[in-house]
């Protein structure tokens, strides 16, 4: 139930949160852009709490007002599997998975998805992060063979991974399995995502950046913050990564892994780490990521 | 005065992946990759031909391969990614101790991982009589095993009381076996007296990170070097910091790899920016510059004068070789008088 004027700070709280999602609502349906869960819930983390409070009161808001979540231009990133019949990939050229999600952040502020010199793009941060069911998570993470190590690597490489970003090819992992119908609609509608040649290629890009970076900025004697020296966990993390990747090898992707793997042993002699902000551009990863994006 | 070094032959694409590290004996020369096979190229043959090559040794990769300084060249010892130490002879070895074996090398003993307490192995040197390996590990360690018998007869510690200490990523055995040398993460150079079993001298004046460290073949003079881009030189019989080398360059790159040739004169270092560089000692210059390549280089070594007779075109002139992330074994040869 909601008051106005409220009779305690919670209510007043109470009836502020609403007013913020009508206001939300509002906007996305005068723009016809969709506005998730999530994001509403980031709009204001002090005001709502948590998700859990957002989720229960837009869905009470719905049914008062009689309409479904749909109706309000809010929804969730990914609806269910089976409301969705197929979906139009046409226009994407890249799909970019980024695991830290304050870079995540930054590129869907400035629009990247839309902005990028490489054309349409689809951003993903890492699902683990995301609000996402298990379900659906476990079908885009599906966890074939070759996304194990690249996926490890980016959580493990020391707390504040080495390398946040890769071009993970999920859609082809998706037609691997060829499991879900989502997976299979959006493997036969967008049969470009089978092109396996840059998969991985970006991650590798970075992580050697990244080196690349330490050394000539470390080499030429400036000290940089964005380089840290591993710790004994770091070190024994990447080990048992290297570990993994050459137990799976001679399987698919050997020249995917025996790129990571070089990396790996590189970090491993050079004895630091990086954060992505090695390859930015005072904050700015865009013009690098252009760069990349665009090779291909 | 300056000297002159040509190159004389590049083995390229000698590993398939960056070549981590190199070691010579008086006839070959041991490299190591992120591969797991170990390469042994002749450095008395002309156009130093692949001699043998040691498939499976490391199934992670190799970051260290070493040999004796100033020894006969029957022993070799490797790490890998994974911590093992391999300890490979030659064939034949066994009988003739003193003198350089023909055959084949073959892996006599391997050091589980597991055999060193807790950290992982990383760097590793053997004793000029071939017959003791010092390793050190990433949390500061320091083993001594005896090969012969097999087992583990010294363990230094660098942190306190059985905390581990700063990882250590370089180590050197002195040629009269008297000391050990080792280079920390954090810039610490300890020297330990391998009869006492006690630290000697615990050496300062590099900040950061140690990557090389190498006894003079005299045993008077450790040169130790890294992130600093300096060459550090001590004096052994007191324990006191006698001089820097440096560059003029005031942003000097991290130096990945040193080595005394064998009238200790003179040393050799290799660095990140794909440099590597002659020093005369005693004067404290730089005196050659090579730089072949922009790919990091990962480890210069000497090879040793060897008075058996080298195949015409070999030349006589002192040699060395370097070798990276370019995945080549480029050999370079004094220029004389020509």
């Amino acid at each position: 139930m909601v008051r106005f004027p409220g009779q305690t700070v919670q209510e007043t709280r109470k009836f502020e949160a609403l007013f913020c999602i009508l206001e939300l609502a509002h906007e996305a349906l005068l723009s016809g852009n969709l506005i998730t869960l999530r994001n509403i819930y980031y709009q204001n983390m002090e005001l709502f709490v948590s998700q859990a409070v957002v989720n229960v009161m837009i869905d009470s808001l719905a049914s008062t007002l009689g309409v479904g979540r749909w109706d309000l231009n809010i929804g969730i990133l990914l609806p269910s599997i089976n409301s969705i019949e197929k979906i139009d990939f046409h226009s994407v050229k890249w799909v970019l998975v980024i695991e830290k999600e304050a870079t995540f952040r930054t590129l869907a502020a400035s629009q990247y998805h839309q902005t990028s010199k490489a054309g349409h793009g689809i951003l993903i941060t890492d699902a683990n992060r995301l609000p996402l069911s298990q379900g659906a998570r476990a079908r885009l993470n599906s966890g074939s063979q070759r996304d194990r190590p690249t996926k490890r690597s980016r959580t493990d490489r020391g707390g504040d991974p080495v390398a946040s970003i890769t071009n993970k090819p999920f859609l082809q992992k998706a037609e691997n399995r060829g499991v879900t119908s989502l997976q299979q609609s959006i493997s036969t509608e967008y049969p470009e995502a089978n092109h396996l040649g840059h998969e991985q290629r970006l991650e590798e890009e970075l992580v050697h950046g990244v080196n690349e970076n330490a050394i000539s900025h470390h080499g030429a004697g400036d000290p940089v913050n964005s380089t840290m020296t591993l710790t004994q966990t770091d070190r024994k993390k990447v080990v048992s990564i290297l570990n993994e990747i050459c137990t799976g090898e001679g399987t698919v992707c050997t020249a995917v892994s025996m790129e990571q793997k070089q990396e790996l042993q590189r970090m491993l002699v050079l004895n630091i780490k990086a954060e992505i902000q090695a390859v930015d551009h005072f904050g700015d990863i865009t013009k690098w990521l252009d760069e990349k994006l665009c090779k291909w | 005065m300056s000297k002159q070094y040509l190159t004389t032959h590049t083995v390229d694409e000698a590993h398939p992946t960056e070549i981590f590290s190199v070691s010579p004996t008086p006839s070959s020369l041991f490299s190591a990759s992120g591969s797991s096979a170990l390469q042994i190229h002749s450095t008395t043959k002309g156009g130093f031909p692949l001699q043998q090559t040691i498939t499976n040794a490391h199934r992670l990769g190799c970051h260290h391969v070493c040999t004796s300084r100033g020894g006969v060249g029957n022993v070799a010892a490797s790490v890998g990614f994974g911590g093992e130490i391999k300890i490979w002879a030659r064939q034949g070895s066994e009988l003739l101790p003193q003198h350089e074996a023909n055959g084949e090398w073959e892996l006599r003993w391997e050091i589980a991982p597991t055999q060193t307490n807790g950290g992982d192995v990383w760097a590793v040197a053997l004793s000029a009589d071939e017959s003791y390996l010092a390793c050190t590990t990433s949390d500061g360690r320091i083993h001594v095993w005896d090969l012969t018998a097999r087992e583990r007869i010294q363990s230094y510690e660098t942190g306190g009381s059985g905390t581990g200490g700063s990882f250590a990523m370089a180590v050197d055995l002195s040629r009269d076996g008297k000391l050990t040398a080792t280079g920390h993460e954090s810039g610490a150079v300890y020297v330990f007296n391998n009869n006492s079993g006690r630290l000697a001298y615990s050496l300062s004046g590099l900040a950061k990170s140690v990557r090389a460290v190498a006894f003079s073949p005299g045993c008077k003079r450790l040169a130790a070097a890294g992130d600093a881009g300096v060459i550090a030189i001590y004096d052994m019989e007191r324990g006191e910091h006698v001089s820097n080398l440096s560059a003029t360059s005031s942003r000097p790159a991290w130096i990945t790899s040193l080595d005394w040739n064998d009238t200790g004169e003179y040393l050799l270092s290799g660095a990140l920016d794909g440099k590597v560089k002659v020093w005369d000692v005693a004067r404290g210059v730089c005196v050659a510059t090579h730089s072949e390549t922009e790919g990091a280089l990962w480890s210069v070594r000497w090879l040793p004068k060897n008075e058996r007779a080298l195949e015409p075109g070999m030349g006589k002139g002192e040699m060395f070789c370097a070798a990276g992330a370019n995945k080549s074994l480029t050999f370079y040869r004094e220029a004389t008088g020509i």
